[in-house]
Order: structure tokens, then sequence, then C-alpha cells
């Protein structure tokens, strides 16, 4: 008994970092602009009030930067799934002379080795001159140029864990080569395949730079440069940027949760290594 | 149907793995290949199932050439030797799955999976998964996958070597029996040369990539072709012992030994310099008194198994063993006299390794 109190005293010191900022996002975004201020702050008791979300919604069009951030997310998670998939399914199987796979692997890594601001001139430049500035499609390029090395690296990975001969079986037994992937590669791959997604959901929600600068019209913009744009030249919408920020964090939240059991045998099946 | 190897050879880089094989496979036949880790008869098998590209050579299947053709087009079956189940589909989806990808009608599946399952014994295992299946059960599910369709030829690679002893020897017999009944063109590959024995209808020996002798098991038991089949096959090995002949005692000679040899034999080593002399364990013959012409030993260690003996002896620099009846015992360092069944003794060309005649 007085080992498990110390057991939950610990995790509850261990999750307080985490936990805390988002109980205090949720709260800020139910409290009037007074209680927000409040000293010592109201924690627990105050009078709770939706305005700071009519207003994102009403009053600025947080709704279509919601959509926009989902558009964004989704496709280009879909888009370096399927081609990194196929990268990493050829990477992990073709045999290649003199280790060529491991330097190729190594290669594409290799472009993330650079801090991303320092390409954002360059890109800038590029996506300017072929016309996309402003666009959604400018975005989800950049973020599947983005994660698709992370996507190559992990599902390499899960696939080089496959034993070769559950595909040979396969074609013993008369699959294609194809057919034999999306019987048998594919489902053992699955939760790997689960825990990419997340990763890449998570990166394409949440960037900000390149989508601060690629888009400024509130057209196309996605929610993390929409809640950046409450901080105004007169005041900072601390309720507003909090509401925003509870809905950014939510459909995460749920995906995150609706994979979960996956997302812990993914990340394990890669870390295991034989 | 019959499968015909015509000049196959395959290289790894600088490695070749195997040197143009010719072998034939009669339809409806078991074939053994037998060797060591390494001898390339895995090799032989992919290349065959399809898995492996062929270097150079081609091979058939009755008159239709299938060197470069899909493992699918092929359509041979293979048992693998770690089995390779589809872990995420249960037993029955596991032996419906070649079905499966045949189109078959959906009850003709079901109908299929449950007689294959009769016959193997695994009907009350169906729902399960292959993880909570023992080894035994697993080897059988791996066969059921291979019989449920009527393939060209059924591919095995070691199929035995994972499950323990015991349970062994039984698959061993179903196998034979399954093939049998089937009649089913079969190559088997293993490196165990008791099941090779005992399961085929010819062995295939491979010694690095070269086939070594090909024929009936007690052909290849009885009249090894060269030193590495004579001393591979059998256990425990046959003696062998380096020496030369002398003609005008009608004998051969090594170091410490000195062993009289019949007439054909003569005739046959005066084509070598060198002889090697192979006899089998049981063709030693074992005493504690000494007869006339019989050879002084001493024992190096006797291992009963219950009904027979294998002592292991020294003579002069030599060590040979012998199979003896389960009822003779003999101690650390007791002095024995032995001789050589003059009926059953194997001479081989020292420098190249051949049986001589």
């Amino acid at each position: 008994m007085r080992r498990q109190a110390w057991v939950y005293l610990l995790l509850v010191a261990a999750l307080l970092p985490t936990l805390l900022p988002i109980y205090w996002v949720v709260t800020i975004s139910l409290k009037s602009v007074v209680d927000q201020f409040a000293v010592p702050p109201l924690w627990f008791r105050f009078a709770a009030t939706g305005e700071h979300y009519r207003d994102i919604f009403f009053v600025r069009p947080f709704g279509r930067y919601l959509w926009n951030s989902g558009v964004v997310a989704a496709v280009a998670t879909l888009l370096a799934l399927v081609l990194g998939t196929a990268a990493a399914y050829a990477l992990a199987r073709l045999p290649m002379k003199r280790n060529w796979n491991r330097h190729l692997s190594f290669w594409i890594l290799s472009t993330r080795m650079i801090p991303p601001i320092v390409t954002i001139l360059p890109l800038f430049l590029l996506v300017r001159d072929v016309g996309l500035l402003n666009t959604r499609l400018a975005l989800i390029v950049v973020y599947v140029g983005f994660t698709l090395p992370f996507v190559i690296w992990m599902m390499r990975g899960f696939f080089e864990e496959v034993p070769p001969e559950l595909e040979e079986a396969a074609l013993m037994d008369g699959s294609s080569r194809l057919r034999a992937l999306r019987d048998i590669v594919l489902p053992l791959v699955a939760p790997g395949l689960a825990a990419t997604a997340i990763f890449c959901l998570i990166i394409a929600w949440n960037e900000f730079l390149f989508a601060l600068i690629l888009t400024q019209t509130d057209t196309v913009m996605t929610l993390p440069v929409g809640i950046a744009g409450r901080v105004t030249q007169y005041e900072i919408k601390w309720g507003a940027m909090s509401a925003a920020g509870v809905l950014a964090m939510l459909p995460v939240f749920l995906f995150a949760l609706a994979a979960q059991r996956y997302l812990v045998r993914g990340l394990s099946l890669g870390a295991v290594k034989g | 149907m019959e499968i015909r190897f015509e000049h196959v050879t395959k290289n790894y880089g600088e490695v070749v793995a195997v040197a143009d094989l010719n072998l034939e496979v009669q339809a409806g036949e078991l074939v053994v290949l037998l060797g060591p880790t390494g001898c390339g008869k895995t090799t032989i098998l992919r290349m065959l199932a399809g898995l492996e590209a062929v270097t150079s050579g081609e091979i058939y299947l009755g008159e239709r050439v299938i060197t470069h053709l899909s493992p699918r087009a092929r359509d041979f079956a293979m048992v693998f030797q770690s089995y390779a189940l589809y872990p995420h589909m249960s037993v029955a989806e596991n032996l419906a799955y070649p079905l499966r990808v045949r189109h078959w009608r959906q009850d003709q599946i079901a109908a299929t999976v449950k007689q294959v399952a009769a016959r193997l014994e695994l009907t009350s295992l169906l729902a399960r998964r292959p993880r909570e299946l023992s080894g035994g059960e697993r080897q059988r599910v791996a066969l059921g996958r291979a019989i449920i369709r009527n393939p060209n030829a059924f591919l095995l690679d070691e199929p035995l070597s994972n499950i323990d002893a015991k349970l062994r020897l039984q698959m061993r017999m179903e196998l034979k029996h399954l093939q049998h009944s089937l009649g089913v063109t079969t190559l088997y590959v293993t490196h165990d040369q008791a099941e090779a024995l005992t399961l085929a209808h010819r062995v295939a020996v491979l010694q690095k990539g070269v086939l070594q002798q090909l024929g009936e098991p007690m052909a290849i038991y009885h009249r090894p072709a060269n030193l590495f089949v004579a001393g591979f096959v059998g256990s425990p090995p046959m003696n062998l012992v380096e020496g030369s002949v002398d003609f005008s005692a009608a004998a051969f000679t090594a170091r410490d030994l000195r062993v009289p040899l019949p007439e054909a034999l003569l005739t046959a080593a005066r084509q070598a310099a060198r002889v090697t002399l192979g006899v089998r364990p049981e063709r030693v013959r074992l005493a504690r008194q000494a007869e006339t012409g019989w050879l002084a030993g001493r024992v190096y260690v006797c291992e009963a198994t219950g009904n027979e003996t294998l002592v292991s002896f020294r003579a002069g620099e030599h060590r040979l063993s012998a199979r003896v009846p389960g009822t003779q015992r003999y101690d650390f360092e007791e002095a024995v006299w032995f001789t050589f069944d003059p009926a059953h003794l194997h001479l081989f060309d020292a420098a190249t390794g051949q049986a001589l005649p």
C-alpha cells in the first residue's frame, strides 16, 4: 500500500509538467478576460464562459483554419505514407550490391540533418515561382518532403522485421508479389503503419514556420498560424488563443487514443531487434 | 510431374554455390538432397521454387522449361524450415490461403480445409493462431498448407529439423506415408543422413555445390562413390584409414595396420598410388581373445545404446569404431582384438577420393 502510494506520487510528479499546461490552456479558454489575470490564479473556481469559442468561430474564421489544417495534415500524411512505405519496402527487400540500400537510406535521412529554417528562403522562392504561394498544395508538398525520410526510416525497420520466408511462402502459395504485400506484409506492419501515421499527422498538424511563410490569406491559413494571429497589435487575445489551442489539440488526442493500442505495439516493434 | 536440372549453376559473385548440377527427379519420386551446411542443397531447392535466380543452365518441369518462371507459374508447394505460417491468420485461414489466392469458391474452400484438417488431425485447432501451437502442430499446418492443393511437386526444406527428436521420428513416418499415398513428386532437403536414408527413393549427396552421388539409399550406404559420401553417410561414420597396397603380400598396409585384401580390390587398387581403406563399424569384428590374423587395439570409449554397443578404440595411431551387439561391454583402455569383414571392405583413391573400382 505505502509502496503504491509512492508510485502514484512519482507518476503525478512526472506528469505534472505535461498535464499542467494543458489544464491551464483549457481553463483559460473558459475564463472571462478578468478572471484570466486574477492573482492568485483561479485554479478551480471561476465562472465558465463560452465567449472565446464564440469569438474564434464567429469573429475569426477558425472553422476554416481547422478545415485547412485537417486537409493539409491528412493529405500530406496519406501521401507520405504511400510514397514512403513503397520506398521503405524496396529498401528493405531489394538486394543491392555493396550495401547500396544502406547508403541510399542514409542519404535520405541526411536531408533532415539541416535545420529546416535554412531551407525556408529557397523554398519560398521556389513556391513563389511555381505560383503556389497561398495554396494548401504548397504546404502539402513541403510536409510530404519533411515527413518522407521519417516514414521511410520507420517503415524500413518494420519491414525488415517481417521474415522474408513469410512472403516467400505466400509466393509459393500462388500470390503475386503485390498480393503477398497486401495479404501478408501489410497486416503484419499495420501497428508500425499506425505509429508512423500518427507521427506524420502530428508534425503536419503542428507545423508553424512554413505555414506562416507560405500562406498569408485566411482562406488557406492553418490553425497554428491562425492562433498566432491572435497576438494583435493592441492586445494578446489569450482566451481566443487558448480556445483555438484546445481545439487544435483535440483531434490529435482523439486519434492517438483510437490508435493507442497500435502505437505502443508499433513503437516497441521497431525498437526490439533480434 | 518429373523435374530435370540440366547444367544448373549458381554463383554468388565469386562464390560457386551450385556447380553444373544434372539431376532428374521422376514423377512421384521422393529425392532427398543431402549434405552438410553450405553444400548448396537449399539453394537448389530455392532455384527450383523460383525464389532464387539461376546463373546458368535450365530447369525442366516435364518438357517445359521453367528456369525463369515466377514461383506462382511453377505451381510447387513448399514447406519451409521455419514453417513460415502467417502469424496474423488462424490455422484455417493459413490452410485456406493457397485456395483463396486461386479464387476458389468459399464453400469449396471450407470443405477442403475441413478435409485436410481431418487428415492431419488439426480439426480442433482450426481457430487457433500459429503462436498458440506447439512445434509439431505448426509443422502439420505447414504440411497441410502444402497438400491442400495438387501442386506439381512438394519442396521440403528441412521440415523436421525444428521439432524434438521423438516427434521427429513420428513425423518422418507420417511424411513418408503421406508422400506415398499422394504420389506427388517431392524434393526434400536435409542434413540428417538418417532422414535421407529412411525417406528417399533416391538420395543426392552434395558437397560444396557439387553432386557427389545419386542413388538409392542402400546403394549410397553400401557403395559410396567417394570418400566424402563414405564419411558423411552412416552413423557412426565409416572407418577410413589412409595407406598403400603391398601387392606382394596382397594386403593393405598403413602404419600399425595390415589388412589382407580380396582379389577384386587388389586389381582395382593397381590404379592408385595411395589408397584409403574404408570399413563400416558394423563390419568390424571385436573380441577379447585373439584369433589368427587379428590386430590389437585398446578401447577409448564404449557406448551402450541398448540393442547395440558402439566401441571406439585405438589401433596404433588410428582411431576406429565398431558396432557390436548390445550384450558386449568393454572397459576404458581394455585390450581388444579386431578384424575387418573382408567381404565389406571399401577402397578409395587417396588422391582423388573416388571409390575403387
